[in-house]
């Protein structure tokens, strides 16, 4: 039976596993971008494995937010670890909300740093002393992430004090 | 800090020159200039050292190659950590038996690169013979040489057809034509795109046939071989054998010279450190008997310098206290040296700029320590470099610098994890819960990040603002310093006054207040106060951005540079970074202990427990000390120095031996 009522915690359900995925894609196609490029870098000098395996690595911190978030969702609507909590459909969907801005905004900006760290691990190739500026126009990318993240984060903690 | 330099100028006897240039490598403090155009009025030449400078590039880029056929075909054992073991040192001795044995080990170098290259060329023969052998292929079963053309009263064709034919299809097609002449064909080779024939008629009707199989698709093989193909083959393989035996045989060789790598690299240095020293010499102006050089020495260790000089080598110095394009060396205290690293990668200050690395440095380890926020973390991070450094005490000074700056983030992560109480996430409650069925928590001498982010979040903006503000500080000590009063007020006080103002004023907006969880407004009268601070604030900034230009110039440069108050919001909100991340490293560590738990208590589910523990947990601090890395970084690089700091200074580079493999002894 069809239950609107009881549709809650699929509504949650569904913001954490959007987040997880979706972050998790952009991060995948990310450091796969990144990694083509660091691939040809150490043909070239086997040298400069670790410092392109660094950058590499910058776009990958996407889907961790994007597993922080559904992890903690999970956390508060009791799938993982406790009861399950009674869930209204608003807050099921307000939990679908407050995952999504990591969700979008973590996929589509780890795709972008993974094209800023693929051009970084270029620059490495030239100049592997001018490492840390490579890493930095990478960062420059993640602080929306970051910022999303954080509106998720809070949003998350906020619903649970409301009456709805 | 930055160390005060003076400007050197050194006069000695021509006969004293290699002697002073020696003495000066060997010191390691003379960042020497180009001979400038005063020498030049003076008579003074400067010597041109390209040739020599070149040879020994040479001689080095040998010694350097051998060493990498060394290392391709004899490989030393390498340990994981033996990176971290800095340059060996040289005895006086063992540098002069080095040298005494220069001559013949240059032998042995270009022997190496020779024995290199002809095994290259053996492969590229063996390469073609190989292509040979495949194109021989379908004609194996030919039991002729292909450019046989028959006997007294035979011809013989060898060629191909562009089809697969039979030996009956082909002879249908060709007697198509009752008037042609006999013919006799045999399959060599069938194959869907091309079929080998070879084909006999008598010899008298040779043109004639050949024109008749032209018309039907038969074309002469080019013959890229002599001889019957089995034999013919036979042969290649005899050859390639041979290469091949070559090869064993000079890889042999290039083995035997194992012992001499050490040698190698020691030319390698030996020639590194001549181009050097010819580099310096071509800077060095010189008449019929005297020789000039200057440069910039450290200001305390000048007197000590010219002494010697004088003495020793009865040379005129001269100093002066500044210079025009004077180079930046950076020196700090223990505690702050090891995040010069950090500025030097951004860029070394230039005139009239303070050296950063003292104030960043407090700022750096206490942001990578709330980034990272975890006491057990915090703690592998410590031991690890604590390890390394007593370890390896020959480590370079650059690794050396790196590993004691992570040490001491290391430190700062234990205090943030003590204080954030988290230790691997929550390992202590998780593994009491499932293994002894009873709950112990740490409790957070402050408080939990994840139970109340609000409070974070607000500690975080704290600390930003007093970030910039410190940033900004600076900017108004380099503007005072200056004399610079316009842009004293202009680009720092009245930036102080406007920011400052607003953000007390913020605490009298209830839904700042109601945001931030602050029950108690300040009082109105603070309120008023801070509001008018900031209005002075922005009407000064609109006003004295430009005083030099015309009103309306004027207001507009200000107004743009008012703008630049969003640019401020969005760095104060840039580190809301130090909580989400903090909450990264928290939460992940979490998921692992929660993973490992998950198959409950006992022996199977304390095994796996273990396991995902170590995995996960480094993967974990893996990840995060990067991001604390990379972000603390960010902050400094771009919110900080974007307030005072621009960089562009030259960094001091000694004459010296820049040396790759050997240091050597100072009485050299």
């Amino acid at each position: 039976m069809f239950d609107f009522n009881s549709m809650g915690i699929v509504f949650a359900l569904a913001g954490a596993a959007l987040a997880s995925a979706l972050a998790g894609i952009g991060s995948a196609i990310g450091v796969g971008k990144a990694g083509q490029a660091a691939a040809g870098v150490v043909t070239e000098d086997p040298s400069k494995f670790s410092k392109a395996l660094i950058m590499q690595l910058l776009p990958g911190t996407q889907g961790i937010y994007g597993l922080l978030i559904a992890f903690i969702t999970l956390n508060r609507i009791g799938i993982l670890g406790g009861a399950a909590v009674e869930l209204s459909p608003a807050k099921g969907l307000l939990y679908l909300a407050a995952c999504m801005p990591i969700a979008i905004v973590g996929l589509l900006s780890a795709i972008s740093q993974g094209k800023t760290a693929a051009a970084g691990i270029m620059m490495i190739a030239k100049k592997p002393d001018q490492m840390s500026k490579g890493m930095i126009f990478a960062a420059m990318v993640e602080t929306y992430a970051i910022l999303a993240l954080l509106i998720s984060i809070l949003a998350i903690f906020g619903i649970a004090g409301l009456n709805v | 800090m930055k160390v005060p330099m003076s400007r050197i100028t050194i006069y000695g006897t021509k006969k004293n020159r290699k002697a002073v240039l020696e003495f000066l490598q060997r010191q390691q403090c003379v960042d020497i200039s180009e001979s400038d155009a005063e020498g030049a009025e003076l008579g003074f030449v400067s010597m041109n050292t390209n040739d020599s400078q070149s040879e020994f590039m040479r001689e080095k880029t040998i010694a350097e190659r051998a060493i990498n056929i060394l290392e391709e075909y004899v490989p030393e054992k390498k340990g994981l950590l033996d990176s971290l073991n800095g340059r060996r040192i040289l005895s006086t001795e063992e540098y002069y038996l080095y040298v005494d044995d220069i001559p013949e080990m240059m032998n042995i170098a270009q022997r190496i690169n020779d024995a290199s290259d002809e095994i290259a060329e053996r492969r590229g023969r063996i390469v073609r013979r190989l292509t040979e052998l495949d194109e021989m292929q379908p004609w194996m079963s030919l039991d002729v040489s292909p450019s046989e053309d028959g006997t007294r009263d035979a011809a013989c064709f060898v060629g191909t057809f562009p089809e697969e034919l039979s030996e009956q299809s082909l002879l249908e097609r060709y007697y198509e034509d009752e008037n042609a002449p006999a013919l006799h064909a045999e399959i060599v080779n069938a194959l869907p795109q091309q079929t080998c024939v070879f084909l006999m008629c008598s010899k008298k009707h040779a043109a004639e046939c050949e024109n008749r199989l032209r018309a039907i698709g038969y074309s002469r093989m080019k013959t890229t071989f002599d001889g019957v193909p089995a034999e013919r083959a036979e042969q290649i393989r005899r050859e390639i054998a041979a290469l091949e035996s070559e090869i064993k045989t000079l890889e042999k060789e290039i083995a035997s010279y194992k012992g001499t790598a050490s040698s190698m690299r020691f030319m390698a240095d030996y020639y590194a450190m001549r181009t050097e020293k010819y580099k310096a010499l071509s800077r060095l102006s010189q008449r019929k008997r005297v020789f000039m050089i200057s440069g910039y020495v450290p200001s305390r260790i000048t007197p000590a310098l010219a002494a010697a000089l004088e003495h020793e080598y009865d040379a005129a110095v001269e100093t002066e206290e500044t210079g025009d394009d004077v180079p930046v060396l950076l020196e700090n205290g223990r505690l702050t040296e090891p995040v010069e690293g950090i500025v030097k990668t951004f860029s070394m200050p230039k005139r009239g700029e303070i050296d950063p690395t003292g104030i960043m440095a407090f700022f750096y380890y206490i942001m990578f320590g709330m980034m990272l926020s975890d006491a057990a973390y915090g703690l592998i991070m410590t031991l690890g470099c604590l390890f390394a450094l007593k370890k390896f005490k020959n480590m370079e000074s650059g690794m050396r610098k790196t590993l004691k700056m992570f040490m001491y983030c290391g430190i700062s992560t234990m205090f943030w994890g003590v204080m954030f109480g988290s230790y691997f996430g929550d390992v202590v409650p998780t593994v009491s819960r499932t293994f002894f069925g009873n709950e112990i928590t740490i409790p957070p001498l402050w408080f939990e990040p994840v139970k109340d982010p609000m409070k974070m979040l607000m500690f975080s903006f704290a600390i930003g603002i007093v970030h910039l503000f410190t940033g900004l500080g600076i900017k108004l000590y380099q503007c005072i310093k200056a004399k610079d009063w316009a842009a004293a007020f202009g680009d720092a006080i009245f930036w102080f006054m406007l920011v400052g103002g607003g953000i007390l004023y913020l605490f009298r907006v209830d839904m700042f207040l109601s945001i931030a969880g602050i029950s108690k407004p300040i009082p109105p009268a603070l309120g008023t106060a801070a509001a008018v601070c900031a209005g002075i604030g922005a009407l000064g900034i609109l006003l004295f951005t430009a005083p030099k230009n015309k009103m309306g110039k004027r207001l507009a440069k200000g107004a743009y540079s008012l703008y630049g108050v969003t640019s401020w919001l969005s760095d104060i909100l840039s580190y809301s970074r130090l909580l989400a991340l903090g909450l990264a490293t928290g939460v992940i560590a979490t998921v692992f202990n929660k993973m490992g738990s998950m198959f409950g208590g006992g022996v199977v589910g304390a095994i796996i427990f273990v396991i995902v523990f170590v995995v996960g947990h480094t993967m974990n601090l893996g990840i995060n000390a990067l991001g604390a890395y990379v972000h603390t970084n960010r902050l400094q690089f771009v919110e900080f120095f974007g307030k005072f700091f621009e960089g562009g200074g030259r960094e001091f580079q000694p004459f010296a031996a820049h040396t790759k493999y050997y240091k050597f002894k100072e009485e050299l």
